[in-house]
């Protein structure tokens, strides 16, 4: 009898990894199936891409602006919204499987539990790269030039991928917190507050007053920095970069703690 | 026995009692009105802080800051935002049953819609009165605060009735709620696409040329004068006239949606 149980592989627990996978392809398939949620992540990036560019041209005519041209300066930050409003995306698939009691389902099947949030996050990973990709492609097409490209790039998608691990982490660990669909819009604006009080839209030293200062303490601002090396004078140095990366360390490593604890008080 | 008949309300009563249902199912649902607050407010206070200093370009119009240039747009995004609740409402009562058996009452067409206009107008005066008030304690200034006040609430009021026209046609035609928050990026993008929140002539290239056929950028233009120059009769008549117009052409689409949806 034992044989024939283990011949089932019931006593085989699937790898974490394993797991994370099968639930991160579900996520991409969802999408497969419903083009319209990743038409939907492309269309605002890019659509506030193409307006920031030809709104705020003369912008970059303000003295010390780091860049000549309006795309330069607002290109990483559209790819890293993208990035950002892909990750919310995962809250709201989960969102949706919490209310239609598939992540109960989830919940039971035997492995380790973090796979799930694993897989979620891998899927969100996967959609950010895709919609940053096609938007720079887009800023390219706006008049967007690299001016540190070799050095610059992975710093870029370096910033990309943790503004979305950042994004899925917050909103995942609201919806396990909360269990209800209702607290979804929670994830649009707090991502979408963390994005705009930082240099989304000018460099620190042209922003006034509050912001100025609100800016200074952001994380969001030095990931900006971080990945905007590739398009600005100057290129890449490490005065730029050490604190985006602490920054990417530290907000990534606090948002998976939040998103894990979430997760660990719904199984609770 | 005697059957007494009960006098049938006026038209005019009847739109009062469906404006008064509207804006009584958007108060008690906050998520349908706090973001038509608080979303304009936030940009505005964000985007005045970090474009400021750009008023020192050549070519920009004396203002005393940021936040003054960015009062029409503050307002307009409210509007845009908070008169599409008449089409959510519109679409969800017809997605419950409630609209046909409206229809079936002996009420007055003309009251079913303009009841709902009505309601949507009077929450966008309210949405002006409230940004005026909280902006003017941050610094916004109004050159001639009672002409500037009577224009921005007119144009508030009629671009209300606008959206909300147009939102409740769509409601009417598809009977969704998801079809209805579908459309709302077009207003978004039309609002992005003129003066609201930077002055077309500075970009110049094709966004000037966009911003120059939008219809937004006339209301905004008007709005901008009257805000920062004071009575100007010809800027104030242009923003009143386009909302109007803007106005009697979504009526028109309601009427007509209403027309189809109550011969199906």
């Amino acid at each position: 009898m034992t044989a024939a149980v283990e011949g089932l592989g019931a006593t085989h627990e699937p790898k974490v990894l394993a797991s994370a996978g099968v639930v991160a392809w579900r996520g991409v398939l969802r999408t497969t199936r419903f083009p319209a949620i990743i038409v939907q992540s492309i269309f605002f990036p890019a659509f506030f891409l193409l307006v920031y560019t030809g709104l705020y041209r003369a912008v970059t005519e303000l003295p010390n602006f780091p860049t000549d041209r309006a795309a330069n300066w607002y290109l990483p930050f559209m790819m890293m919204q993208g990035a950002a409003f892909s990750g919310v995306g995962a809250g709201f698939a989960t969102a949706v499987d919490i209310d239609n009691g598939f992540f109960d389902r989830l919940l039971l099947v035997p492995g380790r539990r973090i796979s799930i949030l694993l897989g979620t996050l891998g899927f969100a990973l996967v959609r950010a790269v895709t919609v940053a990709f096609l938007v720079m492609i887009l800023g390219l097409g706006l008049g967007a030039r690299f001016t540190d490209a070799p050095l610059g790039l992975p710093l870029l998608f370096l910033g990309v991928a943790s503004m979305s691990l950042i994004a899925s982490c917050y909103s995942l660990g609201l919806i396990y917190r909360v269990k209800d669909q209702r607290v979804a819009p929670m994830f649009q604006v707090g991502i979408f507050v963390a994005l705009f009080v930082s240099t989304a839209q000018v460099p620190l030293d042209l922003a006034t007053g509050w912001l100025h200062d609100a800016a200074r303490f952001n994380p969001v601002t030095n990931i900006l920095r971080l990945g905007r090396q590739a398009f600005l004078t100057g290129g890449v140095t490490w005065t730029d970069t050490w604190g985006g990366l602490v920054a990417v360390v530290a907000t990534t490593a606090v948002a998976g703690m939040w998103a894990y604890t979430g997760l660990r008080k719904y199984i609770d | 026995m005697t059957v007494t008949a009960h006098p049938r309300p006026s038209a005019v009563a009847q739109a009062v009692a469906i404006a008064g249902r509207s804006v009584r199912g958007v108060l008690r649902q906050p998520p349908q009105w706090v973001p038509s607050l608080v979303f304009p407010l936030f940009f505005n206070a964000v985007s005045a802080a970090a474009f400021d200093r750009t008023r020192a370009l050549p070519g920009f119009p004396e203002v005393n800051s940021f936040l003054t240039f960015l009062l029409p747009a503050t307002i307009l995004q409210g509007v845009l935002l908070g008169a599409t609740a008449a089409g959510n409402d519109a679409a969800v009562d017809i997605e419950n049953g409630f609209f046909d058996r409206l229809v079936l009452s002996p009420m007055s067409r003309v009251s079913l819609l303009g009841g709902r206009l009505v309601g949507s107008m009077a929450l966008g005066v309210v949405q002006v009165v409230f940004f005026l008030s909280v902006l003017s304690v941050f610094g916004a200034r109004l050159e001639n605060p009672l002409a500037g006040v009577l224009v921005l609430v007119v144009v508030g009021a009629l671009l209300a009735g606008a959206v909300g026209a147009f939102s409740v046609s769509i409601a009417l035609r598809t009977g969704s709620v998801e079809a209805v928050n579908g459309f709302f990026p077009i207003f978004f993008a039309a609002l992005f696409m003129s003066s609201a929140f930077f002055p077309p002539s500075l970009s110049g290239g094709w966004f000037e040329t966009v911003a120059s056929i939008n219809p937004i950028t006339w209301i905004v233009d008007g709005l901008r004068d009257v805000i920062i120059e004071g009575w100007v009769p010809g800027a104030a008549a242009r923003a009143i006239a386009v909302s109007a117009a803007l106005g009697v052409l979504a009526i028109f689409m309601a009427t007509r949606s209403l027309a189809a949806r109550i011969r199906t």
